[in-house]
Formats: C-alpha cells, structure tokens, sequence
C-alpha cells in the first residue's frame, strides 16, 4: 500500500509538474498585482477599407490573414447589434467590427507581464480549438492532482514518521489558520 | 543530518502546512471551470438604518461609499462601477466580500441608508481563499491569510523540486519515472508555448 501510494503521489507529479507549476508561478504574479500590472502594454487601433458585398465570414478571415491574428475566438454583439469579434491568448487581444458597409475597426490589446501571466492563470473551459481542449484537460487533471498530493501525503508522512509530534503541529497550523480565516470572514463580513 | 534529511523534512511539513490550501485550492479550481450548481446559494435581507458620519469628507462619489462603509462597519470592497447618484438624488453603491454582496442607498437628505445583504454562501466563503490579492477594507486580519498564501505557493514550488530530487536520490529503476516525466513536460510545454502563440 505504502508504496503503491508513493508511486501515485510520484507520477502525480510527473504528469502535471509543468503546469502545476505554472499555476503556483503564475498565481504568485497575480497576487502581487501591485507590482505586475495587468494593463495594456500597447494598444493599436487601425480601420480597414474592404470589399461592400462580402461576407461577414470572408471579410474577418481576410483581415485575420492580412494582420496575421491568431486566438480563440468569441463573438459578442455591441449596442448597435452589430457582431464584434474577439481574438484572445494570453496577453493579447484582437477586437474586429464591422462600422460600415466598407470598413472593419481592428483593435489590438497587447498585455503586460502580469497581463499574460494572468490570462494563463484564468484560461479554462472545454470549447474552442484541440489545444483548448488539451488545456481544459490539464487544467481538470491539476486539480485532481493537487487532491491526490494533499492525502497521500499525509498517509505517506503518517506511515514513514515514528515520531508524530513535528507533523501534528504543522498540520494543526494549517488546520488553525484556515478555520480561522473562515470564521474571521462570517465574523466581519 | 544530511542535506537528503533536511530536504524530505521541508518536503513533508511544508506539504503539511500547505494541506487545507491545498483542498481549497483544488476545489476552487474545479468550481471555477464547471461551475458547480451545490456551491452557489443566494439569500436577500433588508435593512434600514440612520446614519451620521462622524468625519468630514471630500465630496464625490467615491468618498461617499468609502464614508459610508465605514460608517456601516462592512468589510469588503465597493465597486465603483456600481457607484452613483441618480436623477432623484438618491446615491447608490454596491460592497462585496466572499460572504456577503451588499447594495446600498443612501438618501441623503433623510441621512437612511437602506441595505440589501445578499449571502452567498460557505462555498463562497471557501473559494474566495484560492487567492487574496490585497488588503480587505474593515478585515486587517485577512492579512494572515494573504501571507499564508505567499507561504503555500513557495512550499508547492519546493516540493515539486524537491519531490523529483528526492526521487533522483532513490536508487529504484528510473526508466518509467523519466519517460513520463519527460514527455509530459514536452507536451506541457509545447502546450504552453503554442496557447502563447496561436491561442
């Protein structure tokens, strides 16, 4: 059992080190957001001349082709029922709407360090293109993982220590500080 | 005791230190990207009460939510996208914390403010501990958790570093331990790289 455990909690960590890390390294950036600013480092704004009797659908692919925009896309509608189309990945974000008959706004957000540290933190859900998918998959597997770690690790800390006392002490301390924290909460808000 | 020793007693109390972040962390996330019908609860309270500021303020919107939260002794931050007076003269503000999202009027002639207490929930209370980026206006002993925060993403760091190390150090069979962790890492970086590039 033990060691069947510790092999789990091993290959655990094998599959979703890269991007466990990456959630640590990245969550550490957006908790300092005094310092990592999530603001728009440049933002371009240029409108477009095109064909009057194309298609929505020919005239966004023309304009992507021609910028080179690449991201996951969203389509919105503005206040004037128009469709307005977003291309995101992380720190960068293309917004393409029709004005006029023979014109497209391109707008184009290019984010900072924390910027795109932030949109890798938050990029979640099964749609969009495979490598999406692959993501959202990573993404439901790292939670999985961080599961599977907090309780073997205690099984595995219990059976290799003769001596419990040190490790009672530390797990009580987290036990402490989050009760305490969440009565705090219901307490003052 | 040698530097192995040391290493696999950070890796096992750290990891310990770090257990209930650990679950809410997971349990957030998870929430966070299926959207769990179980977490999400709403139950609407009202309320009126006088008020009396005690401290001469700035005029303007923004001075008023932050006088009258004060006032009202609310913790949590108001948004100021939900801040303003409309034409009858009637100042409106809006104040979340992980518990509770209050919607406040105030009238200032008859100095009532009237307060809709809209409760979300344990589960609330729970996810809003995945990460605390700032100071909570009217909770300063929120900062513990935000420190505890800070301690828990460095231990997690350490013990994928240190867990490999320690693996390294085993004199078990590496073939499979290297073939996975390997290839994973590859794929988990192309992964990164092309979300970078292509979205």
């Amino acid at each position: 059992m033990y060691t069947t455990l510790r092999k789990i909690h091993l290959y655990c960590c094998f599959i979703v080190a890269t991007f466990l890390l990456m959630y640590f390294v990245t969550g550490g950036v957006m908790v300092m957001e005094s310092v990592f600013h999530r603001k728009s480092k440049h933002t371009t704004v240029q409108t477009l001349a095109i064909e009057r009797n194309e298609s929505e659908q020919k005239v966004i692919q023309a304009v992507r082709s021609k910028l080179d925009i690449e991201g996951r896309l969203r389509i919105t509608k503005s206040s004037d029922g128009n469709s307005v189309y977003h291309f995101r990945r992380p720190g960068y974000h293309a917004e393409l709407a029709r004005t006029k008959e023979d014109s497209v706004q391109v707008t184009i957000r290019e984010g900072t360090f924390g910027s795109v540290m932030n949109d890798f933190h938050r990029l979640r859900g099964y749609e969009g293109t495979w490598t999406h998918m692959v993501w959202a998959c990573m993404y439901d597997l790292s939670c999985v993982a961080l599961l599977i770690f907090a309780f073997t690790g205690v099984y595995l800390w219990w059976k290799l220590e003769r001596n419990k006392k040190t490790g009672v002490i530390f797990l009580l301390a987290s036990t402490v500080t989050t009760v305490f924290t969440v009565l705090y909460i219901y307490q003052v808000c | 005791m040698g530097v192995r020793s040391w290493i696999l007693k950070i890796h096992l109390y750290g990891g310990l230190l770090c257990f209930w972040y650990l679950l809410i962390f997971a349990f957030s996330s998870l929430h966070y990207h299926h959207d769990f019908d179980f977490m999400k609860e709403s139950e609407i309270s009202n309320e009126s009460r006088p008020i009396t500021f005690h401290q001469k303020f700035e005029e303007g919107d923004s001075a008023l939510a932050i006088n009258l939260q004060n006032e009202l002794n609310l913790a949590g931050w108001y948004l100021f996208w939900e801040t303003y007076t409309d034409s009858s003269g009637i100042f409106h503000t809006e104040i979340q914390n992980p518990k509770t999202t209050y919607r406040i009027t105030y009238d200032r002639i008859s100095s009532s403010a009237s307060i809709e207490s809209e409760y979300k929930g344990f589960w609330s209370v729970v996810n809003a501990l995945h990460g605390f980026a700032g100071k909570m206006p009217n909770a300063p002993f929120m900062i513990f958790w935000h420190l505890f925060t800070y301690v828990c993403m460095l231990i997690v760091i350490f013990s994928i570093a240190s867990g490999i190390w320690l693996w390294l150090k085993n004199r078990e069979d590496k073939v499979v331990g290297w073939a996975i962790l390997i290839g994973m890492m590859t794929v988990s970086f192309l992964l990164l790289l092309t979300t970078y590039l292509k979205g």
